[in-house]
């Protein structure tokens, strides 16, 4: 007499023929002698991507694809939806962390051997794969509106106009208009959250594909030799692979939870003071392109980066050395450890690189539009680069100078009438006359003040 | 035998082309769709500041406002230019670096403009001294005032 759930799930099984499959892909599956941690990299950033789509997901349900609202989307959700400021973390993190994973499993197969002979397809589509979520990050990055998200992409989308041939289309393309705008916000909304993602699990697919078709590489025989059959896939490899997910998901957590994602002021593309910086994993490259003069430019912003790629994509047609010993692969060792030198040292010089900040504190979620515009242009005019300005939490905005401070705005007295005469002319040594500035701009000002002030 | 054998391949990709090819058209239109830009509107003639507002050494800092039609979108256009006056000339410079579109910025003690991205210098014709831009600032034509005292126009394409 069988019991009833038994038989339920004889009945799953026989239909959807799970115990072969189960045979076949896991318990059954023998992996070559000397499969161990670094083989377990590719799940642990498939896992992230599961997480990414997860909290991309949360955070789609309340995004707003438009310049007037994206960056106030993402205040409300980080402060109003329970959980909201974790999940955007986990998305900010895991992004980062998934790209850290990707690179090591790359260098894995790299130093490994493992992209040769039969498996050159499995590289090529691991590589599409990489493709995938630098664009996935570069997209994503402009989402917020805030300060990097548009100069970063500024500058990224520049750099696709330095192609040779139909450089201003692609510039054109991805901008969606004129310049980057509205339009181009709702392009990489549709890039980040449609196109990119099924790009990259239909090849996910095909590279997994490839992965199950000539299985795990053996460590360090030749091309063609048979390995001797190592550790089960399940439940052997499997738990491995299951403790550097979690632990990596548990580092993201960390993160997400003890920092939090950052969000920089809003976009304003008339602000002269701000210092554009990349997220940290183009920050090679952003020092890279500091070493071209104008002539040379291109070399740098194109050619140097794109025959890199095009020399990895054709690694395992050009190099046809059979041996996967290390030592018997001298000139893939040294190129490989040349490139790993370079890229930690050009990133690790970029990030020396910081860009002078100082906080403007943001205006009230829902201001009107009088009170945003008076933060925009004390934002524009630099008064917090001399005033500073304390929350009701103890929060300091602005730059602190050790004398001659300039009064903390939380104790300035004037109201918004006044402050048009007083802009005009402070009659201070020390403070500047804002005379340019019209008399509804003063005026904004001392809105936006008195709003900051009532908080 | 052989002659059966080559219709039937054939034949069999003739009927996978058939397959496909409900599937390229679409493919094309939403390529098309995107690389087509949306179209715009907006520009002509702005006015900015009355020449004798602009100084003839120091280029001064002037927010260029205008309002253009893109696609859907109706933007409010915020550039910043610098604007420097030669007698009755106006030379008129983008603050956008030729290198990859940082914003830069008038240093008043060394007399040029310097980019805070990759190290792009300017002098302040706008041509480029140092690092890596491949052509000058771009200038704005300035159009002279209608009548004396009017600011000058800036005229702008979009």
């Amino acid at each position: 007499m069988p019991h009833p759930l038994r038989a339920f799930r004889a009945f799953v099984d026989d239909r959807l023929g799970l115990p072969e499959l189960r045979a076949k892909l896991m318990t059954g599956k023998i992996l070559p002698k000397g499969t161990s941690w670094p083989q377990t990299l590719g799940y642990a950033a498939l896992t992230l991507f599961v997480l990414q789509m997860l909290t991309g997901l949360g955070l789609a349900f309340h995004y707003s694809p438009s310049t007037a609202t994206a960056y106030d989307s993402i205040r409300v959700f980080e402060r109003s939806i329970p959980y909201g400021k974790i999940t955007r973390g986990l998305h900010h993190y895991g992004a980062s962390a998934m790209l850290i994973l990707l690179f090591l499993h790359a260098l894995r197969v790299f130093f490994q051997g493992a992209y040769k002979k039969p498996r050159e397809l499995t590289w090529l589509f691991g590589l599409a794969l990489f493709g995938c979520v630098i664009g996935l990050g570069f997209t994503g990055y402009l989402l917020p509106w805030d300060q990097k998200a548009y100069f970063a992409t500024k500058v990224g989308v520049n750099m696709a106009s330095q192609a040779p041939i139909g450089g201003h289309e692609i510039q054109q393309a991805l901008y969606g208009g004129p310049d980057l705008g509205p339009n181009t916000l709702g392009r990489f909304y549709v890039l980040h959250i449609l196109v990119l993602p099924l790009a990259l699990l239909g090849l996910l697919a095909l590279h997994l594909f490839q992965v199950q078709r000539h299985g795990i590489t053996p460590p360090g025989l030749p091309v063609g030799a048979r390995g001797e059959p190592g550790p089960r896939y399940h439940p052997t490899h499997t738990l491995k692979e299951a403790l550097v997910a979690l632990l990596v998901v548990g580092v993201v957590a960390y993160l997400a939870i003890q920092h939090g994602a950052p969000l920089e002021a809003e976009a304003d593309p008339a602000d002269l003071a701000y210092d554009p910086r990349p997220e940290w994993y183009f920050l090679g490259l952003f020092q890279l392109l500091k070493f071209f003069p104008g002539s040379l430019e291109s070399l740098g912003a194109f050619w140097l980066p794109n025959l890199f790629l095009v020399a990895l994509a054709l690694l395992p047609f050009y190099d046809r050395n059979p041996e996967r010993k290390l030592k018997k692969r001298p000139l893939a060792l040294g190129l490989g450890l040349l490139f790993l030198v370079s890229i930690v040292s050009l990133t690790w010089l970029g990030a020396q690189d910081k860009p002078r900040h100082y906080r403007t504190p943001p205006h009230p979620l829902g201001a009107s539009p009088e009170v945003k515009r008076g933060y925009l242009l004390v934002r524009r005019e630099g008064c917090f680069s001399c005033h500073t300005y304390t929350d009701d939490r103890g929060e300091v905005y602005g730059e602190t100078k050790e004398e001659d401070d300039a009064p903390d705005m939380a104790d300035f007295d004037k109201t918004p009438q006044e402050m048009v005469d007083f802009l005009n002319d402070p009659e201070s040594d020390i403070m500047p006359n804002f005379d340019h500035l019209k008399p509804e701009e003063r005026l904004a000002i001392g809105r936006y003040l008195e709003v900051i002030r009532a908080k | 035998m052989n002659d059966r054998n080559d219709r039937r391949t054939f034949l069999g990709a003739f009927v996978s082309f058939l397959l496909a090819l409900p599937l390229i058209g679409p493919a094309l239109l939403a390529l098309v769709s995107f690389v087509s830009p949306a179209p715009r509107e907006g520009g002509g003639e702005i006015p900015l500041i009355p020449l004798d507002q602009i100084p003839e050494g120091e280029p001064k800092r002037v927010r260029l406002q205008y309002v253009r039609q893109v696609g859907p979108y109706r933007e409010e256009v915020e550039k910043v230019l610098y604007l420097r006056r030669k007698g009755d000339e106006v030379l008129a410079l983008s603050s956008e670096c030729t290198h990859l579109g940082c914003p830069v910025r008038y240093k008043k003690d060394k007399k040029h403009f310097a980019c805070p991205c990759h190290g792009g210098v300017f002098n302040l014709e706008g041509e480029r001294i140092e690092g890596p831009p491949p052509r000058p600032l771009d200038r704005y034509p300035i159009l002279p005032p209608e009548t004396k005292g009017a600011p000058v126009r800036l005229q702008l394409k979009v």
